[in-house]
């Protein structure tokens, strides 16, 4: 009975978030423009909750509680201050991009960096490059979804995830761009609601006091700045907060956003105002993680700490919602990339090198069918469950801002060219990916967040191989940067 | 008017936008890293949550501010221009 209760609300949602992808379709035209970026018409409310809905996820619903459950707070701090210096990308690189996209009819990110170096090669390394951090950050997703599904239905993980997996293409599918955001602005505003109400709950009914001294009591340290691994030195929590930063506003499946912004203001607000919705979100994970270990036994699987201690705590119609609220973080997230990766795939593959006579309608089916595969691929990536989902996803996160220099300096840097857009493609994130799977060893950074090092030989060598090659057409960096100081001099 | 507003109005059109820029992007680097040596020895708790973390949450709405002004002088200096709306804008 129990179980019916919270399946039933579950239920609800999700067949809810499916109306207004159905809803969301009638106003879908099938233009490529209209497809993946809603016409450039979004307005600041909507933009801001998207681009939340679409940075919370998995990771922030189950992935910070269940890192926090054993290492401390130290993760609110550094996505905290990470979030602040969101605001700055987004009122500077993002502001220029929503300009750029209108004038030269860009609505994905690789297609900027094709045109803005001139070289359709580079689009694809960019494109290629993107696509592991992408599939990652899906199968991160998925594996959430899985133990959502396994908790709150009883459904094993494997079947859960493919349930998953299948239920987000039929969204995509039927839905495009404006239903994704449409359903994104619901359900970041469910996120938040339903965390809020949970930390509240924790807070004035069940005596936080007494449940944190029990945390401490069976983890010493827990509650100090440091962690009770002492693993949140300054240095690291810096290190990271700075990879976060070039990282989420770096999410090309972001950048699309940046596209569909309706004008500059409305970039530089959302951008700010998703800042003060994420951060909250951030610290009721975080606390939710941390209680956890004065409520309930350390799981065998820590991604599980949050859908317990909420089903512990809460009474089924409770636990459904939060539940719905997880799978609305998770799939909000999931469907972004999803939608971002086949849109490039198809414009800049498919119509630039198979078929440039292809009509828009024909660009538009050739993305729904590559969103098949692409999911296929994450779902492998799930079922093998490499890491957990904090790991899997801050490492989609940190790989992503490492691939963001061709675009960020691109923007606002004329210099930039090429072979310096090619060589950071393929230096920043290879290394990264290396000190990912330790065959360089972590040690080597010297205490820094691996992946700040990956940004650092990124930009780096963006800079140094730019300086030692020739720039790209006059034409195409006019055309696609801007001066930072347009008019301070 | 807002903070960011009074702040960029000195600032359009001068080189000092440059200078103001900078600056509260260089304290906020260093309030992000500051914070660590300051708030180490607060564990005590409040409501179940240490104090380090309440006075760095207002730290951290501190730096929010600082980073509007920052917003608002670089969009001033830039004179970015915020009603170049093209079509129908949803909410």
């Amino acid at each position: 009975m129990v179980a019916t209760t919270a399946q039933l609300i579950f239920g609800a949602y999700l067949v809810g978030v499916l109306l207004i992808g159905v809803y969301a379709s009638r106003f879908t035209e099938h233009t490529p423009t209209d497809f993946y970026v809603a016409n450039r018409s979004v307005g600041t409310v909507v933009l801001a909750l998207t681009l939340a809905a679409t940075v919370l996820s998995a990771f922030t619903v189950f992935g910070i509680g269940a890192d926090t459950s054993g290492s401390g707070l130290g993760t609110f701090s550094f996505l905290a201050i990470a979030a602040v210096f969101y605001t700055l990308f987004f009122s500077t690189v993002g502001v220029a991009l929503v300009e750029i996209g209108r004038e030269r009819d860009i609505v994905t990110p690789s297609e900027y960096i094709r045109e803005r170096y001139d070289s359709p090669l580079v689009g694809v390394v960019y494109l290629g490059v993107t696509g592991v951090f992408m599939i990652a950050l899906i199968a991160g997703q998925l594996i959430g979804g899985g133990v959502a599904l396994d908790v709150l239905l009883d459904i094993p993980f494997r079947p859960a995830v493919l349930l998953m997996a299948g239920f987000m293409l039929v969204y995509i599918h039927i839905a495009g761009y404006r239903g994704v955001i449409w359903s994104d602005a619901v359900q970041s505003t469910v996120l938040f609601a339903v965390l809020a109400a949970v930390v509240g709950y924790v807070v004035f009914s069940l005596d936080s006091a007494d449940i944190a001294q029990d945390a401490v009591t069976e983890t010493e340290g827990l509650f100090d700045l440091a962690g009770p691994a002492d693993v949140w030195s300054p240095l690291f929590v810096i290190t990271i907060a700075i990879a976060f930063a070039f990282g989420v506003p770096g999410y090309p499946h972001n950048i699309q956003r940046y596209f569909s912004a309706s004008d500059p203001d409305v970039m530089r607000k959302s951008g700010f105002l998703f800042a003060v919705v994420a951060i909250p979100i951030y610290l009721f994970g975080a606390l939710l993680g941390v209680w956890s270990v004065g409520i309930i036994p350390e799981p065998e699987n820590v991604d599980y700490v949050i859908p317990l201690v909420v089903q512990e705590l809460l009474n089924p119609v409770v636990f459904g919602v939060v539940m719905a609220g997880a799978i609305a973080a998770i799939m909000s997230t999931a469907d972004s990339v999803a939608l971002t990766m086949s849109s490039m795939l198809s414009r800049d593959v498919y119509r630039e090198f198979l078929n440039p006579e292809a009509t828009e309608r024909q660009q538009v089916r050739v993305t729904q069918l590559l969103l098949i595969g692409l999911v296929g691929l994450a779902v492998g990536l799930a079922l093998l469950q490499p890491a957990g989902i904090f790991n899997l996803v801050a490492f989609a996160v940190v790989g992503f801002a490492t691939t963001s220099a061709p675009v960020f300096l691109g923007v606002y840097w004329e210099r930039g060219t090429a072979a310096g857009a090619t060589a950071s493609l393929l230096l920043g994130p290879g290394v990264t990916i290396l000190l990912f799977l330790d065959i360089i060893p972590g040690s080597l950074t010297g205490g820094a967040h691996y992946g700040f090092v990956g940004v650092v030989i990124a930009y780096g060598v963006f800079v140094a191989v730019s300086l030692a090659t020739d720039t790209p057409a006059e034409d195409a960096v006019g055309e696609h940067s801007r001066r930072f100081w347009n008019r301070a001099d | 008017m807002n903070l960011g507003d009074i702040v960029a109005a000195d600032t359009t059109n001068a080189p000092v936008a440059r200078y103001v820029f900078g600056a509260i992007v260089a304290l906020l680097l260093v309030v992000a890293a500051g914070q660590w040596y300051v708030l180490g020895g607060l564990t005590e708790l409040y409501l179940g949550v240490p104090v380090w973390l309440w006075l760095q949450l207002a730290i951290v709405v501190a730096m929010l501010v600082l980073a509007w002004v920052a917003m608002g002088v670089w969009t001033a200096a830039n004179n970015r221009d915020s009603t170049d709306t093209d079509g129908d804008t949803e909410w």
